[in-house]
């Protein structure tokens, strides 16, 4: 009996040993992949206050658009809701939501303040978490700024759930174009970045090209040919004012900005030889960085504006280089089959994006600064101008389909690409477009 | 001395023998019954169906330059953790502002079939598809090829996409097999449990592969390779994750890190994932582990 016991204890304290161990053997798993998957989002329409119903909902349906053409979200169909009055509940009932396979959630109101303003609230909630992500209350606000505000909720959903800067309160600014090809009407035209507020800023009168932003958001450079000669305008969307910024011999191409707004870089041909100059807007002073019988064209300065890209021709074909600011160390970063033209140097600073001409196709690509890295995007008859927004994770583009022997067709159309090459979207726009460029985010 | 209790001994063997009839008949029965009968059909699978919202676009012009308003936090509001389950009632701390049980106004919201949208059809629609079994969309085939399946669950590399054409030598082919089988886990390096209790690697990588369909990696992130979110998971016997703590959340002040954090957690609490397929009998083994999200190479 007493042997039985003792044996019994034996076991039991060697059970105990072998479990220690066990336990000290931590299990690890290295979780290395993952899904390309848009994240389920319920967003359901903001609460009103009877008056203002319907602009609580399209606030939220604006909000929820942007979302979704980001592609890293999928707002779920409303008539999945199982809690109908969920926009009203704080905190919200997070089992009702993870019912229907959402795992974050939108909710919000709009108010309307004695003075006929809106203050607009929300609250992004994690479904699996349970908790609050963040929130802000915007205004009190005119009313008419109700886009702008959904806009900048989208941002903010955007970059509490990704770590990154949104770009939904942006505008476009791009060449509206229409006619046939051999009369073509080209008008400057702005738009928000979802196509709404469009307007044109130039009566198409003279032909314009390559409208650029400024940093500092009122102001584009474009080219004009007003008079028949090639001159940089300045325009301020605001006062609708044109100015002249320089009268330069010769050709000049895509004028753009330095990131602190202070200068422009553009090409200048010069008895015949094209190269790079920039021009001090407050002193008019033009600087010549590039000195070299070669095509230099296309300048872009990198965001912190210690670099320029541009592409050349003097190592017998047209290729992409960088160079300092003041013209040293010209370093060629593009070595694959074919042509590299118009560089545009990611806000991010880690790529460059590019049009690719090679085997009779156009492709939009990106590299990083250092050349390594290639990645084609999109590829068609015609793509050209890559304009980034300011968070650099999206690309917008022209696409321009061939005419037939008749000279109809070769409609032209602008489009959005994300980095991961997946999400490609079609920006819609009144006529013809190409030439975009996108602004930084809106103050 | 034929005759047992007044009952002749063959009696007794007739009866002895009807009885063994009478069980082997219900047997012959019972079996037939059951397995004569056509397989029952699969029990249908409920799904989700999830429609894409369509675009807005209002076509009302002049903006003024945005006045935007600066933002002000909205206070956080706690929410009550589900875990510990509070024994007294206590009530949700009260939302600062937005009084939540304001009567409104009976919103005129039946299921509308989104019928207020003056704005143009939504553009060429070539975005990426959801997940979910879908409805016959009224949209066209998206004219792209939409995330290929291939490469849905491959290294988030691959996951970029690049129309380029990749030379047969270039290494890209090869990392999902190699990482699967190279990075075994640490548990089986260490032979401390006795042999048969330890998790084999295809255990593990059953959990992986559950783990994968649930985990959106943050790709196109900047410095994405540098994310790398660990955490301690405590489980419950029935597989479900009871808790999940990060180790290195020293790193989210980095609001990228951050990101990839939460997206690591919202994998670990999804309810699609969970039970884990854990090998119940091994529990000792599993019942806390710990796990990095190691989206390698994104870039």
């Amino acid at each position: 009996m007493s042997r039985f016991s003792v044996l019994r204890a034996f076991a039991a304290s060697a059970a105990l040993l072998l479990s220690a161990a066990v336990a000290h053997a931590e299990l690890h798993l290295d979780l290395t992949r993952g899904k390309i998957e848009p994240l389920p989002i319920a967003i359901p329409d903001f609460a009103g206050d009877g008056n203002n119903a319907q602009m609580a909902r399209d606030i939220t349906q604006v909000m929820s658009a942007d979302l979704e053409r980001s592609g890293l979200f999928v707002p779920i169909d409303q008539r999945a809701y199982v809690d109908k009055e969920g926009a009203t509940r704080t905190p919200p009932r997070f089992g009702d939501w993870r019912v229907i396979n959402a795992q974050a959630l939108v909710t919000g109101l709009v108010e309307t303040k004695g003075d006929g303003t809106i203050r607009v609230e929300f609250r992004l909630w994690d479904v699996l978490a349970e908790q609050q992500l963040t929130g802000f209350g915007y205004g009190p606000a005119p009313q008419n700024l109700w886009r702008a505000i959904a806009h900048k909720i989208a941002d903010a959903v955007y970059k509490r759930i990704t770590g990154e800067d949104g770009y939904f309160d942006t505008r476009i600014v791009y060449i509206s174009e229409t006619g046939p090809a051999d009369r073509r009407v080209k008008r400057l035209a702005i738009m928000d970045q979802d196509g709404a507020n469009h307007r044109f800023l130039t009566d198409g009168r003279a032909l314009v090209l390559t409208p650029r932003f400024s940093p500092t958001l009122q102001e584009i450079t474009y080219l004009s040919y007003a008079r028949g000669v090639p001159r940089v305008y300045l325009f301020n969307i605001e006062t609708g004012q044109q100015e002249v910024l320089g009268d330069f011999p010769g050709m000049t191409f895509a004028p753009r900005f330095s990131p602190d707004g202070k200068k422009v870089v553009m090409s200048l041909a010069i008895d015949g030889n094209s190269d790079i100059y920039t021009l001090d807007l407050r002193t008019r002073q033009l600087t010549r960085i590039t000195d070299n019988p070669a095509i230099d064209t296309s300048p872009c300065y990198s965001p912190d504006g210690r670099q320029i890209a541009f592409n050349s021709d003097r190592g017998g074909s047209q290729q992409l280089y960088t160079m300092n600011a003041d013209g040293s160390d010209v370093k060629r970063i593009s070595f694959g089959s074919g042509r590299y033209g118009t560089p545009a140097w990611s806000p991010r600073g880690d790529l460059i994006a590019f049009t690719k001409i090679d085997g009779g196709q156009f492709y939009i690509g990106v590299m990083r600064a250092d050349g390594s890295g290639e990645r084609l995007l999109t590829q068609a008859f015609l793509v050209e101008a890559p304009t980034w927004a300011p968070n650099g994770r999206v690309l917008m583009y022209f696409r321009q389909a061939p005419t037939d022997a008749k000279g109809k067709g070769g409609s032209s159309r602008l489009y959005t690409i994300d980095l991961t090459g997946y999400n490609e979207r079609e920006v819609i726009t009144p006529q013809d477009a190409s030439d975009p460029a996108w602004s930084p985010l809106l103050p | 001395m034929t005759e047992i209790g007044g009952m002749p001994r063959r009696v007794f063997a007739y009866s002895a023998v009807f009885h063994l009839a009478v069980v082997l008949t219900l047997y012959g029965l019972i079996h037939w019954h059951l397995f004569s009968r056509p397989i029952p059909e699969e029990t249908p699978i409920v799904v989700q169906l999830i429609n894409v919202a369509p675009e807005t676009r209002a076509t009302q012009v002049t903006r003024t330059p945005p006045k935007p308003d600066k933002p002000e936090d909205v206070a956080q509001v706690e929410t009550p953790k589900p875990k510990p389950e509070p024994p007294k009632p206590e009530p949700p701390p009260p939302s600062p502002k937005p009084e939540p049980p304001k009567p409104e106004p009976p919103k005129p919201e039946p299921p509308k079939p989104e019928a207020p949208k003056p704005p143009p059809p939504p553009p060429q629609e070539a975005k990426a598809e959801t997940p979910k079994p879908e409805p016959p969309k009224p949209t066209p085939p998206p004219a792209k090829p939409a995330p290929p399946k291939k490469n849905d669950d491959v290294l988030s590399d691959q996951m970029l996409r690049n129309l380029a054409k990749r030379s047969p030598t270039h290494p890209t082919d090869e990392p999902p097999q190699k990482i699967a089988a190279a990075q075994p886990s640490k548990s089986s390096s260490q032979p401390v449990a006795p042999l048969g209790s330890q998790l084999t690697t295809s255990e593990t990588d059953l959990i992986k592969q559950q783990l994968y369909a649930c985990w959106n990696i943050p790709l196109g992130a900047r410095d994405a390779k540098n994310l790398t979110p660990e955490f301690r998971v405590f489980m419950n016997s029935d597989g479900t994750v009871r808790d999940a703590q990060q180790l290195n959340s020293e790193r989210n002040s980095d609001p990228f890190f951050q990101a990839a954090a939460e997206s690591a957690m919202r994998a670990l609490r999804n309810p699609r994932c969970q039970p884990l397929k854990f090998p119940p009998q091994k529990y000792e083994q599993w019942q806390t582990f710990t796990i990095t999200f190691d989206p390698k190479d994104v870039s």
